[in-house]
């Protein structure tokens, strides 16, 4: 491996790692979500910057092209990635799902309520079937 | 003679027949001759507004008509013959124009207390198609090889039965969707009655003109002469309409597809493949050769080129008759095949309305909510609950506003009903969900599940309450299929795909998996309530139910046009439904049983 490809790589998987660490650090990603990605940048620097490993990898995989094992670990990576985000917007869906689904059945437990007591919530509400927005 | 003449009742099914139907019941009322007599219809379930035209000739006093068990043709003639007052039935059929003097003809036959029935000869339309024209110069040829006289067969459709006879056998097999009469006339020479052909009592017979309807019908009248073989085998040689020729076609087509498959596989491994094909090319020959000499014939007696076609349209035959061979076989080796049954797909019975209304007024207040999802269907939604209310009085309405755009919202102030609104779009399945918690909070036992456009009609929720009110099953699906017939292109065709793939899958007949309108009784509600599928689910459902255990019977229903607004079933959305069932034929083994779960 080039000097200058190991140089370059060394400073992404640097950078990566730092721009993980500080947006936990400003809570702008959470933990749980955070520790793929730190496991990722940390995989990349190690091969980065221990070359035999990455040169074994290559003898044992036959690739020629050292520097070519970390396109693969990075495209494994993003393919894990974004399945592992796939799973993350399903279980979110469900849960924002049964959340519109609850809201819909308190919606009108409340309408019910307010019309069978005719009780007013705040000042200006209009106790007939009327959203308090 | 001082006695009065015998009375005569004409029994006609009904099914569809709105083509020639006017023609027909006027040519029947041309019979009339001062003899008490009455014509009794019977409607087993049309689609096509014959009934409607029925009811208005009825309403006139022309005719007397009956509601048709919707069970195939033998059930619906026999419910007319029960009906029937006069000791002479004369059973014509929907498409069959009887000529001046036909009853005449056959009450001279009938006048030998002997003759238990006489029918008549038919000929073919003149202007009808090739199809129909080959389908009438055979049956005409075959006829008058018999001249006239006693006859050991005579067809429905064109014949006049003494009363008494009829009900000595018990009537027309029910069981057997073709080759009833010939079931019924074997029986009759069984016992002892003489049955004659009256070639002079002419009718005109309306073929069926397609090809293709013309094949299905060739594979109907295979399966149902199989059957028939199977009750009385020694027929299997015909008889005087069917001689031994024309029962060895069949057969021999059979012969001449194993020999050609033979010779391919020996072409294909290399082996002498000349003489299997020259076999099956012989019998071939052979069949097409006797085929051309009847033609033949037929054309020099009618002078109709049609004729000349019999050795094509015969082949053609033939192979409808082999493939009916083989799948009857087939059923009979898989043990599918409980006796002689239907040869074409069998209707469940269509839900009586006594039995509806009944089940309708079992239902007491607070025990049954109708959830109504819908998303803009502001122009349909009143008329959805006034339909329901009409129908159901003690049952409670729910509207599942699923994010619409439309003024729906401020609509469902003013309705009157309680409503649930989602504030962001979940679609069809997670609005039902909702209706169906909102059921079980609130102690529901059974919850309909009726589409927001009018479509379904609320007396039908009768029907589906029937079975699941009876235990026999946990919920109900209104198929639209009686109704159906028209459907269009990709999207009907993955709608047949889906059927197909869920009656795989569940081992039940399912035909219309794409329905909207649903029961759910108690413990579906349970299992829903958690585990209702969400998006475009209605095929899931099907799947979800029977593999936790439920049953899910399918009952016929009767669907309104959609009169405002679109319909949610897109041609993609249909094929999405069918990818999303293609997934689940693979996921859903592997998943289990989810009642009982905590949740997900």
């Amino acid at each position: 491996m080039t000097d200058v490809v190991q140089v370059v790589s060394i400073g992404v998987s640097a950078a990566l790692l730092i721009a993980v660490i500080e947006l936990v650090r400003r809570r702008t990603l959470t933990e749980e979500y955070s520790f793929i990605w730190i496991v990722c940048a940390s995989a990349l620097l190690a091969l980065s910057l221990w070359r035999n490993m990455l040169e074994l990898a290559a003898s044992a995989l036959g690739v020629h092209y050292p520097p070519a094992v970390l396109l693969l670990v990075l495209t494994l990576f993003v393919v894990v990635v974004s399945l592992y985000f796939s799973v993350v917007a399903s279980g979110q869906r469900k849960q924002i799902e049964r959340l519109v689904e609850e809201m819909a059945l308190l919606d009108a437990d409340v309408r019910q309520l307010r019309d069978v007591t005719g009780h007013r919530l705040f000042v200006g509400d209009r106790a007939q079937n009327e959203d308090p927005d | 003679m001082t006695t009065a003449p015998p009375g005569v009742s004409f029994v006609i099914p009904v099914l569809n027949g709105r083509r020639t139907l006017r023609v027909a019941l006027d040519a029947v009322l041309a019979q009339r001759d001062g003899r008490p007599f009455e014509i009794i219809v019977v409607d087993d379930g049309s689609a096509d507004g014959s009934l409607a035209m029925l009811q208005e000739r009825a309403a006139a006093g022309e005719l007397r008509l009956v509601r048709g068990p919707g069970r195939g043709t033998a059930a619906a003639i026999n419910a007319g013959i029960r009906e029937a007052s006069h000791p002479i039935i004369c059973q014509v059929d929907q498409d069959v124009i009887v000529h001046a003097g036909w009853l005449t003809c056959l009450l001279r036959s009938l006048a030998d207390p002997e003759i238990a029935a006489a029918q008549g000869q038919y000929i073919a339309k003149p202007g009808a198609g090739f199809w129909a024209r080959v389908m009438g110069r055979d049956l005409e040829q075959r006829y008058c090889r018999m001249g006239g006289g006693d006859v050991d067969h005579v067809c429905t459709g064109n014949t006049a039965y003494r009363a008494t006879a009829l009900h000595s056998v018990d009537l027309l097999d029910e069981r057997l969707g073709y080759g009833y009469d010939n079931d019924l006339s074997y029986r009759l020479s069984r016992q002892g009655h003489r049955l004659v052909y009256s070639p002079e009592a002419l009718s005109t017979h309306h073929w069926r003109e397609e090809f293709g309807t013309y094949l299905r019908q060739q594979f109907g009248v295979g399966y149902g002469r199989l059957d028939v073989v199977a009750r009385h085998p020694m027929r299997v040689r015909g008889d005087d309409v069917s001689g031994i020729l024309m029962m060895l076609h069949g057969p021999a087509m059979l012969l001449v597809w194993l020999l050609m498959g033979i010779a391919g596989f020996a072409a294909v491994a290399g082996r002498a493949w000349l003489p299997w094909a020259s076999a099956a090319l012989l019998i071939l020959g052979a069949l097409a050769g006797e085929r051309a000499i009847a033609g033949a014939a037929a054309w020099i007696r009618s002078r109709d080129r049609a004729a000349l076609g019999f050795p094509v349209a015969h082949l053609a035959r033939d192979c409808a008759w082999a493939f009916a061979i083989l799948l009857w076989t087939a059923r009979l080796v898989m043990r599918r095949h409980r006796g002689p049954s239907h040869s074409m797909p069998r209707r469940p019975a269509v839900v009586p309305a006594a039995a509806a209304r009944a089940a309708r007024g079992a239902i007491s207040p607070g025990s049954l909510l109708v959830v109504v999802p819908a998303f803009n269907e502001a122009s349909n939604l009143p008329r959805v609950i006034s339909d329901v209310r009409r129908a159901l009085p003690a049952a409670d309405i729910l509207i599942v506003n699923d994010g619409s755009t439309d003024d729906t919202d401020d609509l469902l102030r003013s309705l009157g009903v309680p409503w649930l609104t989602m504030s962001q779009r979940v679609g069809v399945g997670g609005a039902v969900r909702t209706g169906i918690r909102y059921a079980a909070r609130r102690g529901y036992q059974y919850v309909v599940r009726v589409d927001g456009d009018a479509q379904h009609r609320g007396c039908d929720i009768g029907r589906l309450l029937v079975p699941v009110l009876s235990g026999h099953s946990h919920a109900a699906l209104g198929s639209r299929f009686l109704a159906r017939g028209s459907g269009a292109g990709l999207r009907r065709m993955s709608q047949s795909a889906l059927a197909g793939l869920l009656t795989l899958l569940t081992r039940r007949r399912v035909t219309d998996p794409t329905s909207g309108f649903w029961l759910f009784g108690p413990r579906a509600l349970r299992l829903l309530a958690r585990h209702h599928p969400g998006g475009y689910a209605e095929p899931e459902l099907v799947l979800l139910l029977s593999r936790n255990g439920l049953r899910v019977a399918e009952v016929p229903i009767r669907m309104r046009p959609r009169l405002s607004g679109r319909t949610s079933l897109t041609a993609p959305r249909a094929v999405i439904a069918l990818a999303r069932t293609v997934l689940a034929l693979v996921v859903v083994p592997f998943r289990g049983t989810v009642e009982g779960e905590a949740g997900d």
